[in-house]
């Protein structure tokens, strides 16, 4: 086996079981390909540690030999946890995150550290630390942010599957961006243990992968709660067993590609639409017209992600930002003139208008699709778009709000804490796009379902064309 | 039938359904301890709709003709929602909210609104608005707060049961005042919606009841998730009939009167430790030693409240307080001058320090058990005390700290989300002692098989004595 696995992780389990290769050749040939990568996908690797685990991988466990990558906002054992900053570049974890524990649980081996963008936030992968991350259908285009080096791992050939969080669309994003499936959970459904932020109350842990079933049996050991976790939800099992089991016909669905609150690109608008009309027949839903009031995402989520930031920070706020990049510095030095007891007032009517509008929302369909993005991918250098083709959105709604546009339609989902899935729904520009499918809290199984319908009707690519590319061709 | 039912809820059903009486005449019994009553525990009554549900009253419901009390914090549709202030005095609900939708469906027959603190923000019940509710164990103090209403009502013999809510202590405390049975949930058990607020992640609602089995009654009927409030959990049935089925030999328990760091009369502290060793070793439970390290109360606690308080406040907000009692006023009030993206952050190290902290509690014990109340009721028209006998808090730790000490033993359980119980544990003074127990997120059915196990070997009266009393 000279190039790495093109199939999803359980695939690659069964050619194990079936001694068609060996972890270790399986590990070997995705080493030499990332060697080889011009995507820098990834910002550690700890090949040695690898090749031990996988000499000696039970493969009777449930993705027992599977070369995983983990993204690098997550805290393994003796890797970097740089918060993808050079303010944090010197800091190693002194322990594996409780999520990382029950990933080792299931056989898996930690190949390496994807790269991720500073802090989480930003929607592209291009750091002082790392440099810049690169989309594998384009090199010129990011894979998204900020899980963008797990995106560019897995849909460049590198890697099979690799770990994600989504904070306001950092699953989705650059799960839309780089043609892979990806699965935003109900808040709390995998705990942050050890050391949980509380606020801002949206961040969720995850994977992004090439298949729906390699998704639900990264949740099937990875759900549950713990206390270190106060807001982890009770474990729920069966994910992948219970895969194409749900009912959905005659369900309901909305089809609405900004989601009524973003900017969205008219040629995206059109491609989404299309495939979710043919999702909706494929999977028997009964379509709906529902016109939801979401609130414009503003500067009211900005501030709400701050507080949190600075505990994160430490003794490094105030007085030593200067290493920051300028877009999260501007972030915190604006949010520290706006903070006031009105200020915080206002992110608590945003979430309250937030949670009405969906509840409203989902009394009148079971899910709603709109795209995951504004437009496909714009240069992996960034920065962030503030508008779309054939519109001025700085002119129509302020710089700020022009910028938030490119969460607009991720955000929603994760301040009200309910799930969302990205399914690839074919190309614009030669470039993915991803088509979102929200649903209300606690309806995972349901959306899989429905991604197992697209899977089977409407097949996207596992790998983008080409992959994995070599630096030396 | 001439007074009140004084069993509890559950018995209450039982005889309805032998005929021995029928939910109207349990209802007349207890309009007329009401009327007659000197506790001020109702701030409305609606007595005509209630004998018309109870009149037509299904008793194969769960609560079947049951009379119950709610909180005057909730809403119910066409009853008063004032939030107990003279701000919304004349404000009407247009709906029930979710909880009280199911409690209707239990076949409950709600009678009255029971009093509460102004926004449920101190622990004593005693209003502008409404006046001072008493407590029936000693009219001169007070029930305790946030749900003093419900517990006068409940352990003065008015009605069998009554819903409460906690976001600080507010279920506790007065169980604890008032001797009764009271259980603070895993954050989230029973939605509030519709109308949910997110912050300050802390209140959840629950009843107050004489026995173990009406609080896993109510809990089977009204806990489980609604879109509507994001945070609620997914529902956890057989509350009831799991209860007994727990095996708790051999499980561990910490016995920490002061939590580790409050402030509790030597009286109380000593009522507590010796209860608490006695439920031990009925339960079979393994007593060990645990390191507590929880972080004091500090002002992060009342300043997390205010964001939603403001909201909450509407077009008040910010000129029109003055109908605000003086404590919510200046809580408001400094919290708008303070109010900085520092002290937000510094909110947030509080949360996560606590968070740690109970975690490691929790992995060194199943149970920690410590005192509910920092001593026996105070006087029924408050302040809340800065002080315990033979100690000057104030000089010790200051007015905050010891403010906040009144709450220093019920409020890190809110703001980690995790369950506790309040156990009537004996009487100092005269007056009932709670016994605090406390378990990790979603422990609450553990909880209420150790409670019955102090039910059973432990028994408490079910009314203060003498109750239903007469002006």
């Amino acid at each position: 086996m000279t190039t790495p696995w093109p199939g999803d992780a359980c695939s690659l389990v069964e050619a194990f079981r079936r001694r068609e290769l060996s972890p270790l050749e399986a590990l070997d040939a995705s080493i030499a390909a990332i060697e080889s990568s011009p995507l820098n996908a990834f910002s550690h690797t700890d090949f040695d540690r690898a090749r031990e685990t996988a000499a000696t991988a039970d493969l009777s466990l449930p993705f027992g030999g599977v070369p995983f990558g983990v993204k690098e906002l997550e805290q393994v054992e003796g890797w970097p946890y740089t918060e993808a900053s050079e303010l944090f570049a010197d800091r190693v974890a002194r322990h594996d995150q409780l999520s990382i524990r029950r990933l080792r649980q299931t056989g898996a081996v930690l190949a390496g550290q994807t790269t991720a963008s500073e802090f989480g936030g930003m929607n592209y992968t291009s750091t002082e630390l790392h440099g810049t991350t690169s989309n594998p259908w384009n090199f010129s285009r990011t894979p998204g942010g900020s899980s963008g080096g797990t995106a560019a791992a897995v849909a460049g050939g590198l890697l099979p599957i690799a770990t994600a969080s989504d904070g306001d669309g950092s699953i989705r994003i650059p799960a839309g961006f780089a043609g892979l499936f990806g699965l935003k959970a109900t808040f709390g459904r995998i705990p942050r243990s050890p050391s949980a932020s509380v606020e801002p109350l949206s961040t969720v842990l995850g994977c992004l992968s090439r298949s729906v079933r390699d998704t639900a049996r990264f949740f099937d050991h990875c759900n549950g709660a713990d206390q270190r976790d106060p807001y982890s939800l009770p474990a729920v099992s069966g994910w992948e067993a219970a895969l194409g089991s749900f009912d959905l016909t005659g369900m309901t669905v909305a089809i609405v590609p900004d989601l009524g609150t973003a900017r969205v690109r008219q040629e995206v608008a059109e491609l989404v639409a299309v495939t979710a009309e043919r999702l909706a027949q494929a999977a028997g839903l009964k379509v709906v017209e529902v016109t939801p009031s979401i609130p414009r995402l503003g500067t009211e989520w900005l501030l709400a992600t701050q507080p949190s930031f600075v505990a994160d920070l430490g003794e490094i706020y105030p007085d030593k930002l200067d290493v920051l990049s300028g877009e999260m510095r501007l972030g915190l030095d604006w949010a520290r003139t706006m903070f006031t007891l009105d200020g915080a007032a206002s992110i608590e009517r945003y979430r309250r208008g937030v949670n009405t509008a969906f509840a409203d929302v989902f009394e009148q369909a079971d899910f709603v699709i709109a795209s995951a993005n504004p437009d496909v991918a714009f240069a992996a250098e960034g920065p962030a778009p503030s508008t779309i083709p054939g519109a001025d959105l700085v002119a129509e709604l302020g710089y700020i709000e022009a910028l938030m546009n490119n969460g607009a339609l991720t955000a929603p989902s994760s301040v009200n804490g309910s799930p969302a899935m990205n399914i690839p729904a074919g190309l614009v520009d030669g470039l993915p796009v991803g088509m979102q499918v929200l649903a209300g809290h606690n309806r995972e199984q349901l959306l899989l379902d429905l991604a197992m319908v697209a899977e089977r009707e409407l097949p996207w690519p596992l790998l983008a064309p080409g992959s994995p590319h070599s630096a030396s061709t | 039938m001439t007074i009140p039912w004084l069993g509890d809820a559950c018995s209450l059903v039982e005889a309805f359904r032998r005929r021995e009486l029928s939910p109207l005449e349990a209802l007349d019994a207890s309009i007329g301890a009401m009327e007659a009553s000197p506790l001020n525990a109702f701030s409305h009554t609606d007595f005509d709709r209630a004998r018309q549900a109870a009149a037509s009253a299904d008793v194969a419901l769960p609560f079947g003709g049951v009379p119950f009390g709610v909180k005057e914090l909730e809403r119910v549709k066409d009853w008063p929602d004032t939030e107990a202030s003279l701000l919304f005095a004349d404000r009407v609900s247009d709906h029930d909210q979710t909880s009280v939708t199911r409690l209707r469906t239990t076949g409950a027959v709600l009678v009255a609104q029971t009093t509460a603190s102004e926004f449920g923000g101190i622990n004593c019940t005693s209003t502008e608005l409404h006046g001072t509710t008493r407590n029936p164990w000693d009219p001169s103090r007070t029930p305790g707060g946030s749900s003093g209403g419900t517990a006068a009502a409940v352990a003065g013999g008015l009605l069998p049961i009554a819903t409460g809510s906690d976001g600080g202590g507010s279920i506790r405390i007065p169980a604890g005042f008032s001797g009764l049975f009271g259980l603070k949930a895993t954050y989230g058990r029973i939605p509030k919606s519709p109308g949910a607020s997110v912050e300050p992640l802390t209140s959840v609602l629950g009843c107050l009841s004489r026995s173990v089995r009406d609080t896993a009654r109510y809990f089977d009927y009204c806990n489980g998730f609604d879109q509507r409030d994001p945070y609620s959990l997914p529902a956890v049935s057989g509350w009831e009939a799991a209860l007994g089925s727990f095996d708790l030999a051999g499980m561990t328990v910490a016995i920490l009167p002061d939590l580790g760091y409050a402030r509790v009369r030597a009286e109380v502290a000593e009522l507590v430790a010796g209860r608490a060793e006695q439920l031990a070793v009925a339960a079979g439970l393994k007593i060990v030693e645990v390191t507590p390290a929880l972080p004091r109360l500090r002002s992060e606690w009342g300043l997390a409240n205010q964001p939603s308080f403001v909201l909450d406040l509407g077009d008040a907000y910010p000129d029109n307080l003055e109908a605000l009692s003086p404590i919510m006023r200046f809580s408001v009030e400094s919290a708008r001058s303070r109010f900085t993206l520092e002290r937000a952050a510094s909110i947030e190290r509080y949360r996560r320090t606590l968070n740690a902290a109970m975690a490691d509690l929790f992995e060194q014990a199943d149970f920690v058990m410590a005192s509910t109340n920092p001593d026996v009721a105070f006087a029924a028209e408050g302040p809340p005390p800065t002080t315990i006998p033979g100690v000057d808090l104030v000089a010790e730790i200051g007015l905050t700290g010891a403010a906040m000490n009144n709450a220093a033993l019920t409020a890190p359980s809110n703001m980690n989300g995790s369950p506790a119980v309040s156990i009537p544990a004996g009487l100092v003074d005269g007056l009932p002692v709670g016994l605090q127990v406390l378990a990790g997120h979603h422990r609450e059915q553990l909880l209420l098989d150790l409670a019955l196990v102090a039910e059973r070997e432990l028994a408490w009266p079910l009314v203060a004595p003498g109750s239903p009393h007469s002006v």
